[in-house]
Protein backbone atom coordinates (compact mmCIF):
# COMPACT_ATOMS: atom_id res chain seq x y z
CA UNK A 1 0.00 0.00 0.00
CA UNK A 2 1.36 3.39 -0.97
CA UNK A 3 0.76 6.33 1.56
CA UNK A 4 -0.46 8.93 -0.52
CA UNK A 5 -0.95 10.38 -4.44
CA UNK A 6 -1.42 13.31 -6.07
CA UNK A 7 -2.79 14.25 -9.22
CA UNK A 8 -3.54 18.15 -10.11
CA UNK A 9 -5.94 19.21 -13.12
CA UNK A 10 -5.56 22.40 -14.84
CA UNK A 11 -9.23 24.46 -14.10
CA UNK A 12 -8.73 25.85 -17.63
CA UNK A 13 -9.08 22.53 -19.39
CA UNK A 14 -10.93 20.30 -16.68
CA UNK A 15 -14.82 21.13 -15.26
CA UNK A 16 -15.33 20.51 -11.49
CA UNK A 17 -18.27 18.35 -12.48
CA UNK A 18 -16.06 15.91 -14.50
CA UNK A 19 -14.10 15.72 -11.62
CA UNK A 20 -16.30 15.29 -9.02
CA UNK A 21 -18.22 12.57 -11.22
CA UNK A 22 -14.94 10.90 -11.60
CA UNK A 23 -14.21 10.77 -7.60
CA UNK A 24 -17.73 9.40 -7.80
CA UNK A 25 -16.56 6.41 -9.93
CA UNK A 26 -13.28 5.06 -8.37
CA UNK A 27 -14.14 5.76 -4.78
CA UNK A 28 -14.42 1.86 -4.41
CA UNK A 29 -10.66 1.83 -5.44
CA UNK A 30 -9.08 4.08 -3.00
CA UNK A 31 -9.74 7.02 -0.28
CA UNK A 32 -9.97 10.17 -2.64
CA UNK A 33 -9.96 13.53 -1.18
CA UNK A 34 -10.60 16.75 -3.54
CA UNK A 35 -9.20 20.14 -3.18
CA UNK A 36 -8.94 23.26 -5.06
CA UNK A 37 -6.69 26.13 -5.45
CA UNK A 38 -6.58 29.04 -7.70
CA UNK A 39 -4.88 27.22 -11.10
CA UNK A 40 -6.34 23.50 -10.18
CA UNK A 41 -8.48 20.75 -8.91
CA UNK A 42 -6.12 18.29 -6.45
CA UNK A 43 -6.61 14.93 -6.07
CA UNK A 44 -5.35 13.12 -3.42
CA UNK A 45 -5.81 9.49 -4.00
CA UNK A 46 -4.79 7.29 -0.55
CA UNK A 47 -4.73 3.38 0.67
CA UNK A 48 -4.08 2.28 -3.13
CA UNK A 49 -2.47 -0.87 -4.20
CA UNK A 50 1.17 -0.11 -5.14
CA UNK A 51 1.06 -2.50 -8.07
CA UNK A 52 -1.86 -0.89 -9.61
CA UNK A 53 -1.23 2.69 -8.38
CA UNK A 54 -0.52 4.12 -12.31
CA UNK A 55 -2.91 2.03 -13.92
CA UNK A 56 -5.53 3.41 -11.50
CA UNK A 57 -3.60 7.43 -12.04
CA UNK A 58 -3.60 7.00 -15.93
CA UNK A 59 -7.52 5.76 -15.52
CA UNK A 60 -8.61 8.26 -13.49
CA UNK A 61 -7.57 10.98 -15.39
CA UNK A 62 -8.92 9.35 -18.85
CA UNK A 63 -12.08 8.71 -16.99
CA UNK A 64 -11.80 12.43 -15.91
CA UNK A 65 -11.05 13.82 -19.68
CA UNK A 66 -14.03 11.93 -20.61
CA UNK A 67 -16.43 13.17 -18.02
CA UNK A 68 -15.00 16.85 -18.90
CA UNK A 69 -15.89 16.23 -22.65
CA UNK A 70 -19.08 15.29 -21.76
CA UNK A 71 -19.57 18.27 -20.05
CA UNK A 72 -18.60 20.09 -23.04
CA UNK B 1 5.77 3.07 -20.62
CA UNK B 2 6.82 5.76 -22.94
CA UNK B 3 4.67 8.99 -22.97
CA UNK B 4 4.69 11.33 -26.37
CA UNK B 5 4.00 15.54 -25.78
CA UNK B 6 2.15 17.34 -28.30
CA UNK B 7 1.99 20.67 -27.58
CA UNK B 8 -1.42 22.57 -29.32
CA UNK B 9 -1.83 26.40 -30.14
CA UNK B 10 -5.32 27.30 -28.83
CA UNK B 11 -5.16 30.41 -31.06
CA UNK B 12 -5.63 27.58 -34.19
CA UNK B 13 -7.65 24.54 -32.41
CA UNK B 14 -10.12 25.79 -29.41
CA UNK B 15 -10.14 23.70 -26.19
CA UNK B 16 -13.45 22.02 -27.30
CA UNK B 17 -11.57 20.95 -30.66
CA UNK B 18 -9.14 19.27 -28.52
CA UNK B 19 -11.00 17.63 -26.31
CA UNK B 20 -13.31 16.35 -28.66
CA UNK B 21 -9.75 14.88 -30.56
CA UNK B 22 -8.70 13.76 -27.15
CA UNK B 23 -11.69 11.67 -26.62
CA UNK B 24 -11.20 9.36 -29.66
CA UNK B 25 -8.11 7.90 -28.70
CA UNK B 26 -9.33 7.85 -24.88
CA UNK B 27 -9.89 3.54 -25.79
CA UNK B 28 -6.06 3.09 -27.01
CA UNK B 29 -4.16 5.85 -24.93
CA UNK B 30 -4.15 7.23 -21.23
CA UNK B 31 -4.41 11.01 -22.11
CA UNK B 32 -3.84 13.94 -19.75
CA UNK B 33 -4.07 17.73 -21.05
CA UNK B 34 -2.62 20.45 -19.04
CA UNK B 35 -2.12 24.56 -19.80
CA UNK B 36 1.84 25.39 -19.52
CA UNK B 37 0.90 28.50 -20.17
CA UNK B 38 -1.57 31.11 -21.86
CA UNK B 39 -2.27 29.92 -25.55
CA UNK B 40 -0.97 26.51 -25.28
CA UNK B 41 -2.20 23.07 -24.46
CA UNK B 42 0.41 20.05 -23.39
CA UNK B 43 -0.91 16.62 -24.11
CA UNK B 44 0.80 13.70 -22.81
CA UNK B 45 -0.01 10.37 -24.53
CA UNK B 46 0.80 7.33 -22.90
CA UNK B 47 0.06 3.30 -24.65
CA UNK B 48 -2.25 1.84 -22.81
CA UNK B 49 -0.18 -1.18 -24.55
CA UNK B 50 3.34 -2.04 -25.38
CA UNK B 51 3.56 -2.57 -28.89
CA UNK B 52 1.80 0.06 -30.49
CA UNK B 53 3.88 2.82 -31.99
CA UNK B 54 3.96 5.99 -30.36
CA UNK B 55 5.70 8.23 -33.24
CA UNK B 56 2.51 7.79 -35.50
CA UNK B 57 0.33 9.18 -32.82
CA UNK B 58 1.19 12.96 -33.42
CA UNK B 59 0.21 12.23 -36.63
CA UNK B 60 -2.98 10.46 -36.35
CA UNK B 61 -4.00 13.62 -33.21
CA UNK B 62 -3.15 16.11 -35.73
CA UNK B 63 -5.44 14.51 -38.42
CA UNK B 64 -8.29 14.20 -36.18
CA UNK B 65 -8.17 17.83 -34.62
CA UNK B 66 -8.81 18.80 -38.06
CA UNK B 67 -11.83 16.57 -38.31
CA UNK B 68 -13.15 17.50 -34.40
CA UNK B 69 -12.27 21.01 -36.38
CA UNK B 70 -14.63 20.83 -39.33
CA UNK B 71 -17.34 18.68 -37.28
CA UNK B 72 -17.72 21.66 -34.60
CA UNK B 73 -17.53 24.49 -37.33
CA UNK B 74 -20.55 22.40 -39.34
CA UNK B 75 -22.25 22.01 -35.90
CA UNK B 76 -22.38 25.90 -35.12
CA UNK B 77 -22.65 26.79 -38.73
CA UNK B 78 -26.04 24.87 -38.99
CA UNK B 79 -27.28 25.39 -35.35
CA UNK B 80 -29.80 27.42 -36.37
CA UNK B 81 -31.37 25.60 -39.08
CA UNK B 82 -31.10 22.10 -36.05
CA UNK B 83 -32.66 24.28 -33.65
CA UNK B 84 -36.03 25.39 -36.15
CA UNK B 85 -36.36 22.22 -37.61
CA UNK B 86 -36.80 20.78 -33.24
CA UNK B 87 -39.02 23.69 -32.67
CA UNK B 88 -41.52 22.66 -35.76
CA UNK B 89 -41.40 18.79 -34.92
CA UNK B 90 -41.80 19.93 -31.32
CA UNK B 91 -44.17 22.85 -31.31
CA UNK B 92 -45.33 23.37 -35.02
CA UNK B 93 -45.14 25.79 -37.52
CA UNK B 94 -45.23 29.29 -35.30
CA UNK B 95 -47.41 31.31 -37.54
CA UNK B 96 -45.95 34.58 -36.24
CA UNK B 97 -42.85 33.45 -36.91
CA UNK B 98 -41.03 35.60 -40.05
CA UNK B 99 -38.55 34.40 -42.66
CA UNK B 100 -36.10 37.00 -44.72
CA UNK B 101 -36.37 34.36 -47.41
CA UNK B 102 -38.59 36.00 -50.70
CA UNK B 103 -40.00 32.08 -51.18
CA UNK B 104 -41.33 32.40 -47.32
CA UNK B 105 -43.76 35.41 -47.74
CA UNK B 106 -45.87 33.65 -50.43
CA UNK B 107 -47.34 30.40 -49.75
CA UNK B 108 -49.18 29.65 -52.40
CA UNK B 109 -49.06 25.78 -52.01
CA UNK B 110 -50.07 26.07 -48.28
CA UNK B 111 -46.95 23.99 -47.10
CA UNK B 112 -46.95 26.14 -43.86
CA UNK B 113 -50.47 25.40 -43.12
CA UNK B 114 -51.11 22.74 -40.39
CA UNK B 115 -52.24 19.52 -41.72
CA UNK B 116 -54.80 19.36 -39.34
CA UNK B 117 -56.43 22.75 -40.55
CA UNK B 118 -56.36 22.05 -44.37
CA UNK B 119 -57.96 18.33 -43.71
CA UNK B 120 -60.97 20.16 -41.89
CA UNK B 121 -61.64 22.88 -44.58
CA UNK B 122 -61.24 20.02 -46.87
CA UNK B 123 -64.71 17.87 -48.31
CA UNK B 124 -64.81 15.48 -49.92
CA UNK B 125 -68.21 14.21 -51.26
CA UNK B 126 -69.02 11.09 -52.45
CA UNK B 127 -72.05 10.85 -54.37
CA UNK B 128 -74.11 7.69 -53.67
CA UNK B 129 -74.46 5.51 -56.54
CA UNK B 130 -78.13 5.78 -58.01
CA UNK B 131 -80.03 2.79 -58.68
CA UNK B 132 -77.98 0.81 -61.27
CA UNK B 133 -79.68 -1.49 -63.54
CA UNK B 134 -77.78 -3.93 -65.41
CA UNK B 135 -78.85 -5.35 -68.39
CA UNK B 136 -77.25 -8.25 -70.25
CA UNK B 137 -78.35 -9.31 -73.46
CA UNK B 138 -76.95 -13.20 -75.05
CA UNK B 139 -78.27 -13.85 -78.43
CA UNK B 140 -77.95 -17.47 -77.91
CA UNK B 141 -80.35 -17.39 -75.45
CA UNK B 142 -82.82 -15.64 -77.77
CA UNK B 143 -81.92 -18.22 -80.09
CA UNK B 144 -83.33 -20.44 -77.93
CA UNK B 145 -86.37 -18.85 -76.68
CA UNK B 146 -87.06 -18.16 -79.95
CA UNK B 147 -87.11 -21.71 -80.62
Amino acid sequence: MIKKMEIKFDKNIYKKEGILNTVEAYKNLADIDFYENEDFFIIIMKNIDEGVKDVIRDEFCNYSLFETAKCQ
Amino acid sequence: METKTIIIDTNIYSLREVLSTAYVFLDKYYIFLNQPEEGKIKIDIKSKESDIDLDKIEGEFNNELINASLRVRVFEENRNVREMIINIALNGIDKNATCERPSCQNDPEGISKKWEDSASNTHIAIDKPKNVSFSAHFPNNDKKNGD
